[in-house]
């Protein structure tokens, strides 16, 4: 009965994480842009309506082919109502990750602010909206036919994958940051508080991400045997792939060298960290 | 149907009513920058923050704030610093993206104390986006 009674709550909260784990998949790279964030900050409330009004339609065409929900939903009441909450999903998850990021806070006049969240949240929302065609390919069931625990090298396999697929990931996300000065603008911006704050914010991102939102086969996933299979040390250790991935594609693109102090070194290679980390759990995904 | 249908049924218009306080929020946020727009054209306002000898220099943090309704991108800000006896000092600052109500500081750098001085700023010139 009690778990009857939170089954409703539960299946929307894991919809709703589904959905924020698309959005970041889909909107980290356009986070990192500045030209978004000042398109965002001289925007008049007129093209505000038209941005809003588009990812609208957008996301309604995206959820007449699929959505983000584990369940198929026909009618004209339920796919406005699901390109509503996507809606929302991306407002709300887009305002978070600026407000970390500090591009939004205190110190930002409210339009500015408003017509930020409202750009960022477009990629964000069709993400969501994205979500359930994402990554659904899973990993190889590691038990035998027999039921037997997997032999030892396969689970280093599994782990040298699930390594390897991160390092991959966060290659591909954030190559594309790496060279551009929006890392060195968001860094200089960011006092060691906040640092921490992206720190919590990517390893939670990537956590739901790979094992809460449903892609893929999470409950094989989440059975793998082996060395950093449990959820939070993978999670962990891809996290610490991506951190290396952002330091060498940061040294490579001469965004600092040895003579700078380490806490500048740092403080680029955690702010570079997020997208990194949010390409690698896509590796994962994808592996 | 059940207790179970609804619970969901609960749980989903539960869902449904914060997302649409959440848009109804956005959209009323936009509402009301209709109404209170304030004055169109770029208006600045400079301000001495503080002054701080760092060794044998001062620094002067300036706060610069548009208070107009626009955005003005490539705000050039010009300080001039006459002290008696002394050629004056000449120091320049580019804020490269300031929004309407929005607010930036900047450090200017001179070899002597301003304060018996006579310290001019201005914006020399900015750019419409």
């Amino acid at each position: 009965m009690a778990a009857e009674r939170h089954s409703g709550a539960r299946v929307e909260l894991h919809d709703a994480v589904r959905g924020y784990s698309g959005g970041m998949l889909f909107g980290v790279p356009l986070l990192y842009t500045m030209e978004v964030w000042w398109v965002g900050g001289h925007t008049t409330p007129v093209q505000m309506l038209l941005v809003l009004a588009l990812t609208f339609v957008v996301v309604l065409a995206l959820n007449l082919t699929g959505g983000f929900r584990g369940r198929d939903d026909g009618t004209t009441a339920g796919v406005l109502q699901d390109s509503l909450e996507a809606l929302a999903i991306g407002l709300v998850s887009s305002a978070v990750v600026l407000v970390v990021l500090r591009e939004i806070g205190p110190g930002v006049p409210p339009q500015v602010a408003l017509g930020k969240v409202i750009y960022e949240a477009m990629p964000f929302a069709m993400g969501v909206s994205l979500a359930r065609h994402f990554l659904q390919g899973g990993r190889v069931d590691p038990d035998g036919e027999d039921g037997s625990r997997p032999e030892p090298a396969s689970r280093v396999n599994a782990t040298v994958a699930d390594l390897g697929a991160a390092a991959v990931g966060a290659i591909f996300v954030a190559l594309n940051i790496a060279p551009t000065d929006e890392v060195p603008m968001l860094t200089a911006a960011m006092p060691p508080l906040w640092l921490m704050a992206l720190v919590v914010l990517s390893l939670v991102s990537t956590y739901l991400i790979v094992f809460a939102a449903g892609f893929g086969d999470v409950d094989a996933r989440r059975q793998q045997q082996g060395v950093l299979q449990h959820p939070w040390t993978e999670t962990l250790a891809s996290y610490l792939v991506a951190l290396l991935v952002a330091g060498v594609l940061l040294a490579l693109f001469q965004q600092f060298d040895s003579k700078d102090p380490w806490t500048d070194m740092l403080s680029q290679i955690v702010v570079l960290g997020l997208p990194a980390a949010v390409g690698g759990a896509a590796g994962r995904l994808a592996v | 149907m059940n207790a179970s249908d609804d619970r969901n049924i609960r749980a989903e218009r539960v869902a449904l009513g914060i997302s649409l306080a959440v848009v109804l929020a956005v959209l009323g946020g936009i509402a009301s920058m209709m109404v209170d727009r304030g004055p169109d054209d770029a208006r600045f306002t400079l301000t001495v923050a503080d002054v701080r000898p760092e060794g044998d220099e001062h620094h002067v943090r300036v706060v610069v704030r548009n208070d107009g309704g626009r955005t003005a991108e490539n705000v050039q800000v010009v300080a001039e610093l006459r002290l008696p006896g002394q050629e004056p000092s000449e120091g320049e600052q580019l804020v490269q993206f300031l929004a309407g109500s929005a607010e930036e500081e900047v450090v200017f750098v001179f070899p002597d104390d301003p304060t018996p001085g006579q310290l001019t700023l201005r914006v020399a010139s900015y750019t419409l986006p």
